[in-house]
């Protein structure tokens, strides 16, 4: 029986196989170097140096095991920090997820002159965050700031809005609130256009109420993006910084200081990196632990679906 | 025409080495200082310096305060050279001196013939050496900043009040008096960080306590507790919002007369406290060394202290503009132009300087009495954590045996 014998294959022809096997692959490699420079190697990395006393001025680099993880338990001002941290996303995400559904459903509705408002609703979250911050640096003005005009305008005493302990942090949660609403508006108008209009047409032939239709029709289905909007802003809240830093500075006393903050502090003002690698790696653990709640509960609704 | 050619090619050649002769010549420093008045001193400095070396370029960037040691910290231990000329506060040489990353000045002194002047004045120079206070030389005082307690001598002779006032509860009393709705009693640096520290310490220090006592907190102690105690009640005769108070609404206070007494200032904020063009209050305040209580109080040293990166490609010009701006000479014309406290102690009795600055012999006496601030490298990181537990106190969010207790224990986890 004779043999058949492959047509010799040529050079060119069988790189171009091979890429074509590998394209997948190839076009993958790019993106999966950038994220092992930049994302996995700095995490492992500040894993490794949060076993370490690292002070970067005195080149000090000593191993010390889990004491910087004591040390944070300890620390009143961590703990001060993470408790700040939560009563500033508890505030901002709370009324930033309030007020972003109420303007997205009026948004949603035939609104008049739509297509203006529509576009200056989402105007904040374009500035940068230290523009925001000078705006609103002068309206918390205590001597010429909006705020304190205003009140002194109805015969009250103006507030000290950033350096009343009672006040800072829920005014850098307006601020917050104000750059950030928009972000809230967008996703949950997305959600809200993919809503057909006859499912409210037969609720409306059943007698159901506006408030009813809400409940029943729109909450429902807007669900998902309402969970992927909380989770967002709560990542996002825990890396407050540039608001903190631009209007209080952690202060009055420590009643702003952020777990950002704390870590930048240790890190860049006192270059104390072991420590303040440790403090990251907390945050990072916190913020993870949010966000495995909400995904596991999306993918789990998202295969119920399937 | 061949020899036509001959010389023009010559003359071209000459033109040509000689301005890349020149080129190489042309030397650019850079010079990482701060901003505002200091950046003004400095700068009539570098343009007398230009002027006279027409080959070397100064380029200065002036920073405020907190970015300035960020800047520094990231630029010296990264090694770069990116700077010849670094500015420090004083508190600042215990960290980077000694891990070397300026130039050691003792050899250079050796090797360029000059002289280090004795006129400077001793407390300020030891505040640039390694180990301190007898090391090496690593860098040299430009500002003679002290820190002196303000009053007006006005209002303490329309009251009958003795003056200056001995001792802190006599500030009290005074501050009592004076305050009336239209003048504020009291005023003082009262915003979180190095201001309310550098506020609070001259109390500490007269009621005998101190931050660090042998190397532990000494924050625990009743003269802590009484000191604090006394900060508090100041507080109730200055302004309202007195605990964001930072060095220009303290100054601005002074200048309109809308303060009686400012618990510090610096020689260097108040140039001109007497010159009716800006101040409400000419021939008024009296700048005097602090009142003291248990005890009686140093004056705060406070300088800021010229070196040269130990990887500074230029460190030759760099020697020799440091020894420039150092001069009597360039001292006293910054002194005369933007109010520029000298270091040296020559010029604090010379007729002009003193015509022009009334205080300057006192500031002299508290200059050379001076204390420093504790010499660990830690310092920053102690003066932060102590910042935040006065402010809690100061504006009511811990009573102050708690915060001072808090402090104790935070100071006491740094240092062990």
């Amino acid at each position: 029986m004779a043999k058949t014998i492959a047509p010799p294959v040529g050079r060119a022809e069988q790189i171009s196989r091979w890429l074509e096997k590998h394209m997948g692959l190839l076009l993958l490699l790019p993106a999966s170097l950038i994220f092992l420079f930049l994302t996995v190697f700095p995490l492992f990395y500040n894993a490794y140096i949060s076993f370490f006393d690292y002070a970067f001025i005195q080149r000090l680099f000593e191993f010390t095991g889990l004491d910087n993880y004591r040390f944070l338990i300890e620390d009143e001002l961590f703990i001060g920090s993470i408790k700040n941290t939560l009563r500033f996303l508890l505030t901002a995400t709370t009324v930033e997820v309030i007020v972003g559904v109420a303007v997205a459903v009026l948004l949603n509705a035939k609104l008049f002159a739509k297509k203006v408002i529509l576009p200056l609703t989402i105007l904040p979250m374009m500035f940068p965050t230290m523009v925001v911050t000078a705006i609103w640096a002068i309206i918390y003005d205590y001597e010429y700031g909006f705020f304190s005009n205003v009140l002194r305008t109805f015969g009250l005493a103006p507030v000290r809005w950033l350096s009343d302990h009672r006040f800072a942090m829920e005014s850098i949660a307006l601020v917050d609130v104000w750059q950030w609403t928009p972000f809230v508006v967008l996703v949950i108008l997305a959600g809200l256009q993919s809503i057909p209009d006859y499912l409210y047409e037969a609720a409306q032939l059943d007698g159901a109420s506006d408030w009813q239709q809400f409940c029943h029709i729109t909450l429902p289905v807007i669900a998902f993006h309402l969970q992927l909007v909380i989770l967002l802003r709560v990542i996002d809240g825990f890396r407050l910084f540039d608001k903190v830093y631009a209007l209080t500075g952690g202060g009055p006393g420590h009643s702003t200081e952020t777990i950002t903050m704390f870590i930048f502090k240790e890190g860049f003002r006192y270059f104390n990196l072991g420590f303040a690698a440790a403090a990251s790696l907390v945050m990072l653990l916190l913020i993870l632990a949010v966000s495995l709640i909400y995904t596991r509960r999306m993918w789990r609704e998202m295969c119920d679906e399937a | 025409m061949r020899r036509w050619m001959l010389l023009w090619a010559c003359l071209l050649t000459v033109v040509v080495v000689a301005g890349v002769a020149v080129a190489q010549e042309q030397v650019n420093l850079v010079f990482l200082g701060r901003d505002g008045t200091y950046e003004e001193a400095m700068k009539v400095a570098i343009a007398a310096y230009q002027k006279a070396h027409p080959n070397v370029h100064i380029e200065y960037l002036g920073l405020p305060w907190s970015g300035l040691r960020e800047k520094i910290t990231v630029e010296l231990v990264e090694g770069r050279g990116d700077f010849d000329l670094i500015i420090l506060d004083d508190p600042w040489t215990s960290e980077f001196l000694p891990a070397g990353f300026l130039e050691n000045l003792d050899p250079w002194f050796h090797r360029t013939g000059k002289k280090l002047s004795d006129d400077f004045i001793e407390p300020l120079l030891a505040l640039g050496r390694w180990p301190y206070p007898d090391g090496a030389q690593y860098a040299l005082p430009i500002v003679g900043n002290v820190q002196l307690f303000a009053y007006r001598r006005d209002l303490f002779k329309a009251n009958g009040l003795e003056h200056p006032p001995a001792t802190w509860s006599d500030v009290v009393a005074a501050a009592e008096k004076f305050s009336d709705g239209q003048t504020f009693g009291v005023v003082f640096r009262g915003a979180r960080g190095n201001d309310i520290v550098v506020s609070f310490l001259p109390i500490l220090w007269a009621f005998g306590g101190d931050v660090i006592v042998d190397g532990r907190s000494g924050v625990n102690s009743p003269e802590f507790l009484a000191a604090l105690k006394l900060f508090l009640k100041l507080k109730e005769y200055a302004p309202g919002d007195v605990d964001t108070y930072q060095a220009s609404r303290v100054r601005e206070m002074l200048m309109s007369g809308r303060a009686a007494m400012a618990v510090e200032v610096w020689p260097a904020w108040v140039p001109e406290l007497d010159d009716p063009a800006v101040s409400q209050v000419v021939g008024k305040f009296e700048l005097v060394k602090h009142p003291g209580e248990a005890s009686s109080s140093a004056p705060m040293l406070g300088p800021w202290l010229l070196g040269i990166n130990a990887k500074s490609k230029h460190k030759d010009v760099a020697f020799d503009f440091l020894t420039f701006v150092t001069s009597p000479e360039i001292q006293k014309m910054a002194a005369i132009e933007v109010g520029n406290p000298p270091t040296l102690a020559s010029l604090y009795t010379d007729p002009l300087l003193v015509s022009m600055y009334r205080w300057y012999p006192d500031q002299l006496e508290a200059l050379q009495n001076g204390v420093a601030r504790p010499r660990t490298p830690l310092w920053s990181r102690i003066e932060d954590t102590l910042a935040g537990y006065l402010h809690e106190a100061l504006v009511g969010i811990r009573s102050p045996e708690e915060a001072m207790e808090a402090a104790h224990q935070a100071i006491s986890r740094i240092l062990r």
